[in-house]
């Protein structure tokens, strides 16, 4: 399994008058995998279904159901640590419109085993949709601080991701309205997150007890 | 049109141009079967009774359905029939005893605007014509049609657990100006759209304020409650302004008295929809809704629109063709009448099914006096799918709209337009409602109170569009508008009253009229919003809401500021994309909430 870990950007922002010049609070940038070519580290059977549902912060998503299994299809998996933000906004630009992304909380188990062949397992959203209208598709999820997300990538179609251009981007934030800096409430919850950067890293290949469930039940 | 065809027509044409000249030869791309359904059409138009030409064709081609009749494949037409009768558009010369008349003919009224002359009424289909013979009706046409732009996606909001956010307050750097104490209070924002059902739910997640105000919702919906997810975004820009809503959808009379009702009643500082009409939201002059935004910027408040999201050339997405009327010549299959020619050939083409199809031309509203028609084809050109027929001769609009009551004129169709012998040639503006692409189209697909001089109207950009998430927009290649907002320019060629700006020149080749920069701005889209249905929320009404929670800070930081110099103050500073300087796609650019309120406080 190889990793490539990088640190979260920590941006203090002083409000003062003159932040009527500067951007403003916004997000930390947890992880961006830059433009990279699709390349299936595992195997699974189906894939999530695009219900059209995008999951945002107001509650979790119910799991979308699996759509074209058992038929076999690559995935890649991205392991993001997401440090001290619960609130986590995951963009797939993948201008192919071959590939579709779902994230899963610490773990991704895909198995040949109806009816959702694994998928549903630590499911927490995706968005429903493929570039709407051209543009990244985007989805949100909560989860607890120092969580570690895995986002599974997947084939739209068996075989047809391969090497097609993705971009992955997952930022954190401290509320809904996108802070970087914790609100003294929100500061209490998560101060524990904060003696610490959050960290980031791609998996370039399954990890062995994944391919092995994907195989094993082949 | 085969080659071999196509060569025997060259060869029939060279024939027919030694005989006869060159504006009367005979356009060789339509069928003579479909010519001589368009002469029987047009044969039966000629042959109407006083009453039958205060008739939309619409209603006409309906009424000759439900009597039996042979009529046209869709005949129907789009009119809105339910037990209480066809919805209409009554125009009058006295309101009350077209009332009474109404009413008579078992009708319903469902709005008659306070000091106007227009009525929207359910009649039974068979009471129209009679409705028609009294001599204060001036005409009934299938009611104007709303539509908005909001792009139907479904959000997962379950449990609640607190509110939600868009994009657009990051996107626009407004929480910079949040954060030094500016939000919008003091100042009151008004929103038209369809609906505002969701508003109640929201406020219980707090993503709307517990203030906001209902004026006036949808009358018989439901509606999507577009309204809602546009006042969630202005409320997440703007926390501290107050918020009200009024339909857009209750017929154009109303939505202009809802306009000026939101302004002269309820004080709003700054207003903004996303609702664009059929024939009341004509291109080359203001309509009754455009004349209301004139109306209350006059009285102080700052009006902001949607561009609308029907495409643009820029994307090749455009849904319009906008030009002169050109002779393809006449025929002797078509006495009477003549085809436009769109270069080269005589027809337009529907590039994916269609929904509506309208023609506009350069006469002044309720003044025109020169008859043009509009039909729609099958593909091969061999026979009529639909017509719009009205007539023009002296008192009507200068409109024609095919509505297809199952949204199914086909993908390739052919779009054909006819003037009568006589007509004098006009700038045309032919469109589909919808958005769908046309073969043969151009820049220009806004038209209506979005694109008046005094409405700020405002195209679409994605948060996202950059690729590097939640951060500010940076201007330039990186935040191109979207695919789908629509384009401008607009020129118009007559007044509010309907006296020509250029008499006597009411062309698009002679630089007739005047030309208005639109879209004015454009703001963010495809955002998260909590109102079920709109997460992500596309189109331009999202964009238009994010502007109009930006000129709510700029209302804040400064109260005395009037419309134009909020106006200034976003477009002065508004980041440039698209071409370079002000361009058909953005206007002036993406306003940025820092630099317009630093501007304003100047």
């Amino acid at each position: 399994m190889e990793y490539k870990k990088t640190s979260a950007t920590w941006l203090p922002i002083i409000f003062s008058s003159l932040a009527l010049l500067a951007g403003g609070a916004q997000g930390a940038l947890i992880f961006d995998s830059g433009v990279v070519g699709f390349a299936a580290g595992g195997t699974q059977f189906g894939r999530v279904s695009r219900d059209g549902v995008v999951s945002d912060w107001s509650g979790p998503k119910a799991f979308p159901g699996v759509i074209g299994a058992p038929t076999a299809r690559g995935y890649e998996l991205f392991a993001v640590d997401v440090g001290a933000y619960p609130f986590i906004q995951i963009t797939l630009d993948d201008p192919a419109v071959a590939l579709f992304g779902a994230a899963y909380l610490d773990a991704y188990t895909p198995v040949n085993s109806a009816p959702n062949y694994g998928l549903d397992l630590g499911y927490l959203g995706d968005a429903g949709t493929s570039e709407p209208f051209g543009n990244p598709s985007f989805f949100q999820v909560a989860v607890s601080p120092n969580s570690q997300l895995l986002i599974a990538i997947t084939e739209l179609n068996p075989g047809g991701g391969s090497g097609q251009p993705l971009h992955l981007l997952v930022e954190g934030f401290f509320d809904t309205a996108y802070n970087d800096t914790p609100e003294p409430a929100t500061g209490l919850m998560v101060l524990s997150g904060l003696t610490g950067f959050a960290r980031a890293a791609r998996r370039r290949s399954a990890p062995p007890s994944d391919s092995a469930n994907a195989s094993s039940t082949r | 049109m085969t080659n071999s065809r196509a060569r025997s027509s060259l060869g029939v044409i060279g024939i027919l141009l030694t005989l006869l000249p060159l504006s009367a030869c005979v356009p060789d791309d339509i069928s003579p079967e479909a010519l001589q359904q368009m002469r029987e059409l047009l044969a039966e138009k000629d042959a109407r009774t006083p009453a039958q030409r205060r008739l939309g064709s619409s209603l006409l081609y309906a009424m000759k359905a439900l009597d039996g009749q042979p009529t046209l494949p869709d005949a129907a037409n789009g009119v809105d029939t339910t037990e209480d009768g066809a919805l209409v558009d009554l125009r009058v010369t006295s309101t009350p005893a077209v009332l009474t008349a109404i009413a008579q003919a078992g009708g319903m009224v469902l709005y008659a605007a306070p000091g106007s002359q227009t009525i929207r009424a359910r009649v039974p289909l068979a009471q129209i014509e009679a409705l028609a013979e009294a001599p204060t009706v001036l005409s009934i046409e299938r009611a104007s049609q709303a539509r908005v732009g909001g792009q139907a996606f479904t959000s997962a909001s379950q449990p609640i657990q607190g509110s939600l956010t868009t994009q657009g307050l990051i996107s626009h750097a407004a929480n910079a100006v949040q954060s030094s104490g500016i939000d919008g209070s003091g100042v009151r924002v008004g929103v038209l759209s369809d609906s505002a059902e969701a508003t109640s739910f929201l406020i219980s997640t707090g993503d709307l304020p517990a203030d906001t105000t209902i004026v006036q919702d949808i009358l018989g919906g439901p509606g999507s409650s577009e309204g809602s997810a546009m006042m969630e975004i202005v409320h997440d820009l703007a926390p501290g302004a107050q918020l009200f809503f009024a339909s857009a959808f209750n017929g154009p009379d109303s939505f202009a008295d809802n306009i000026r009702t939101l302004r002269n009643t309820y004080g709003c500082d700054v207003i903004v929809d996303d609702t664009e009409y059929t024939a009341a939201d004509p291109p080359f002059q203001d309509g009754v809704i455009a004349q209301a935004v004139n109306d209350v910027t006059a009285s102080g408040a700052l009006y902001l629109s949607a561009i609308g999201s029907e495409g643009n050339a820029t994307s090749g997405t455009s849904s319009v063709w906008e030009g002169d009327f050109v002779s393809a010549g006449t025929s002797a299959l078509l006495p009477g009448y003549t085809l436009h020619s769109f270069g080269a050939q005589s027809f337009n083409r529907l590039l994916a099914t269609a929904g509506a199809v309208e023609l506009f031309w350069s006469d002044p509203l309720g003044a025109s006096s020169n008859d043009y028609d509009l039909f729609v084809l099958n593909a091969a050109g061999t026979a009529v799918l639909a017509a719009s027929t009205n007539i023009q001769s002296g008192s009507q609009d200068p409109f024609e709209e095919i509505f297809s009551s199952a949204a199914v004129l086909p993908a390739n169709a052919r779009i054909v337009i006819a003037a009568k012998t006589g007509a004098a040639p006009r700038a045309l503006h032919l469109e589909n409602f919808f958005g769908e692409r046309l073969q043969i189209a151009t820049p220009g697909r806004t038209r209506g109170h979005a694109a008046a001089s005094s409405a700020v109207s405002v195209a679409a950009v994605n948060w996202n569009s950059a690729r590097t998430g939640t951060r500010p927009f940076v201007g330039g290649p990186a935040n191109p508008t979207e695919i789908f907002s629509s384009d401008g320019p607009r020129r118009i060629f007559f007044d509010a009253a309907g006296t020509a700006i250029t008499p006597g020149d009411l062309l698009f080749g002679t630089n007739g009229g005047a030309l208005l920069v639109k879209p004015d701005l454009a703001a963010a889209d495809g955002v998260t919003t909590r109102t079920p249905g709109f997460s992500p929320y596309f189109h331009t009404g999202a964009a238009a809401a994010h502007a109009a929670g930006i000129a709510a800070l700029i209302k804040s930081a400064k109260p005395s500021l009037t419309p134009q110099q909020i106006r200034d103050a976003m477009t002065s500073t508004a980041l440039d994309i698209r071409d370079a300087g002000i361009d058909r796609d953005s206007g002036y650019g993406i306003p940025m909430a820092p630099p317009a309120v630093d501007a304003a406080l100047r």
